[in-house]
C-alpha cells in the first residue's frame, strides 16, 4: 500500500491523528466518569474518597459521561467496613457519607441495610452514637438499639434517638417515650413531641402525657 | 512605588480571595503550613469570635458537583446571631481553616421555596435564591463546641470569623442554558429549567483556628 506524500495527504493524515486523540480523550474522559475514583481512594483508606462516596447521586438519567455512573448501593456497600474502623474520625466521616446517601435512597438502606447503623448506636463515642440516631430519625426507621438509646447517659443521643422514634411513628416505643418523659431537659420536650407525633393525640405538655400514661 | 504595587497586590487579593469554606470536616492547613502546631489545648481555653459580616468581595454564594455531576451542593454562607459580646482581639497568627460536620437544621425555617430556576444575563432567580436553610438553634451549642474542638486539636487560642453555611442537593435539571458547559445553571447569558431531586442538607460551621502571639 503506497502512502499519500503529497502536502494535502500529510495535512489529511495529520487532521486524522488529531481526530483519534480527540476521540480518545473525549472517550478517556467517559469511561472515567463513573465515580471509580472515589471508590477507589475509599479502599485505600483516603478519607476524602469515604467522604466522597457519600455524595454519589442516583438521577434518572446518568449525566453526560457517565454512562457506567456507579449506586448508591455500591457505595453503602463500600462504606460498610469503614463504619468499623479504629479510627473513631474515620468512623465519623463514613457515618456522616451513609447520613447523606441514606436521605438520597431511603429505601435501598431500608430494604438492604436495615442494620447498618446498630454498631454505631452503641459506639464508644457519643458524636457516632447520637449521628447514627439523626441518620435513623432521617431515614424513618426504627430499630431495638435506637429505642434503648433513650436510655443513653449522653443527652444528645437521648434526645436524638426520642426524635427518631417519633420520626419512624414507632408504636412499641411508648414505654421509652414516657419514661424519657422524667429525665433531664431537653429530653421531656423531645419525648412529648415523639408522642404527638406516633400517637397523633395533640397533648403539649410533657405532664399532660403523663397523666395520659397513667390512665392507660 | 513598592507601597503602590504592594496596595494592588493586596486589593487583588483581596478580591479573589473570600470565605474558603472547606466542603468537608477537619482543618485545612493550606497556605498556613508555616506556622507550627502547638500541642492539644482544653476546649474551655479556646475562645469564639463570630464573624460580623461578609465583605463585598467574598462568594457567599458557591456550588460543587460530585460523582460525575450526579450530586450538585448548593451552598450559602450566613452569619451566626445573637452575637456574643466580642473582646478586642490580639495579634494573632493563622493555623488552619477548620469546619464541622453538619448538624441538623432549623425544620421551622429552612424550606425549599420553588425548583424552578430563571436567568438572563445573570438576573433573575438562580439556584440558590430556591432555598434557605438555618442551623436548628437546640444544635448551635453543640455545633459550636464541634468547632472549638477542632481547634483545641490544634493547640489554638481561639477560632475567629466564625460562620455557618447551610446547603441544598440536587441530582440533575431539566431545562436550556446557552453555555460551553451543560452541567452548569449559572449560565452569563441566559438558563432556565426546573432542579430534579433538589432537598436540603443541614449546616456547618466554618471559622479559623489562630493562636496569639
Amino acid at each position: 500500500m503506497s502512502r499519500d506524500r503529497s502536502p494535502k495527504g500529510r495535512a489529511r493524515t495529520a487532521l486524522s491523528a488529531a481526530g483519534c486523540a480527540l476521540l480518545s480523550v473525549a472517550l478517556g474522559g467517559c469511561a472515567s466518569c463513573s465515580g471509580d475514583e472515589s471508590f477507589a481512594a475509599a479502599a485505600r483508606g483516603d478519607l476524602r474518597g469515604v467522604h466522597e462516596l457519600g455524595e454519589l447521586g442516583d438521577p434518572l438519567v446518568p449525566p453526560p459521561q457517565s454512562s457506567s455512573l456507579r449506586k448508591i448501593s455500591d457505595a453503602l456497600a463500600a462504606l460498610k467496613p469503614h463504619l468499623a474502623h479504629e479510627n473513631p474520625f474515620h468512623r465519623l466521616v463514613a457515618l456522616e457519607s451513609v447520613r447523606r446517601l441514606a436521605q438520597r435512597a431511603k429505601s435501598v438502606v431500608r430494604s438492604r441495610y436495615p442494620d447498618l447503623l446498630d454498631p454505631l448506636l452503641r459506639d464508644p463515642d457519643p458524636e457516632l452514637r447520637w449521628r447514627a440516631a439523626w441518620t435513623l430519625g432521617r431515614l424513618e426507621l426504627t430499630r431495638p438499639e435506637l429505642r434503648s438509646a433513650t436510655r443513653d447517659p449522653d443527652l444528645r443521643v437521648a434526645e436524638r434517638a426520642l426524635w427518631a422514634l417519633g420520626e419512624a411513628r414507632d408504636a412499641e416505643a411508648l414505654g421509652e417515650l414516657v419514661a424519657a418523659l422524667d429525665r433531664p431537659e431537653p429530653l421531656p420536650a423531645a419525648a412529648a413531641a415523639a408522642l404527638r407525633r406516633t400517637t397523633g393525640l395533640k397533648l403539649a405538655s410533657p405532664e399532660a402525657w403523663k397523666e395520659w400514661s397513667a390512665k392507660r | 512605588m513598592r507601597s503602590l504595587v504592594l496596595i494592588a497586590a493586596c486589593l487583588l487579593g483581596g478580591c479573589v480571595s473570600g470565605p474558603n469554606a472547606l466542603w468537608r470536616a477537619g482543618a485545612s492547613r493550606a497556605g498556613h503550613t508555616s506556622t507550627p502546631l502547638s500541642l492539644p489545648k482544653p476546649l474551655s481555653a479556646v475562645g469564639l469570635h463570630y464573624k460580623e459580616a461578609f465583605g463585598p468581595f467574598e462568594k457567599t454564594r458557591t456550588r460543587r458537583h460530585y460523582a460525575c455531576a450526579s450530586t450538585t451542593v448548593l451552598r450559602k454562607a450566613f452569619l451566626l446571631d445573637e452575637l456574643p459580646p466580642q473582646d478586642p482581639q490580639p495579634r494573632y497568627v493563622v493555623l488552619a481553616e477548620i469546619a464541622t460536620e453538619e448538624f441538623p437544621r432549623d425544620e421551622e425555617r429552612s424550606r425549599i421555596r420553588s425548583d424552578t430556576f430563571e436567568l438572563l444575563f445573570g438576573t433573575g432567580t438562580e439556584p440558590h435564591d430556591l432555598f434557605e436553610v438555618y442551623l436548628d438553634p437546640a444544635w448551635r451549642g453543640a455545633a459550636l463546641e464541634r468547632l472549638r474542638s477542632y481547634a483545641a486539636q490544634l493547640g489554638a487560642d481561639a477560632v475567629i470569623e466564625v460562620y455557618a453555611t447551610g446547603s441544598a442537593e440536587y441530582h440533575m435539571w431539566e431545562g436550556g442554558a446557552i453555555g460551553f458547559d451543560v452541567r452548569e445553571t449559572n449560565s452569563p447569558i441566559q438558563a432556565s429549567g426546573r432542579l430534579l431531586g433538589l432537598q436540603l442538607r443541614d449546616v456547618r460551621l466554618h471559622g479559623t483556628a489562630v493562636r496569639y502571639e
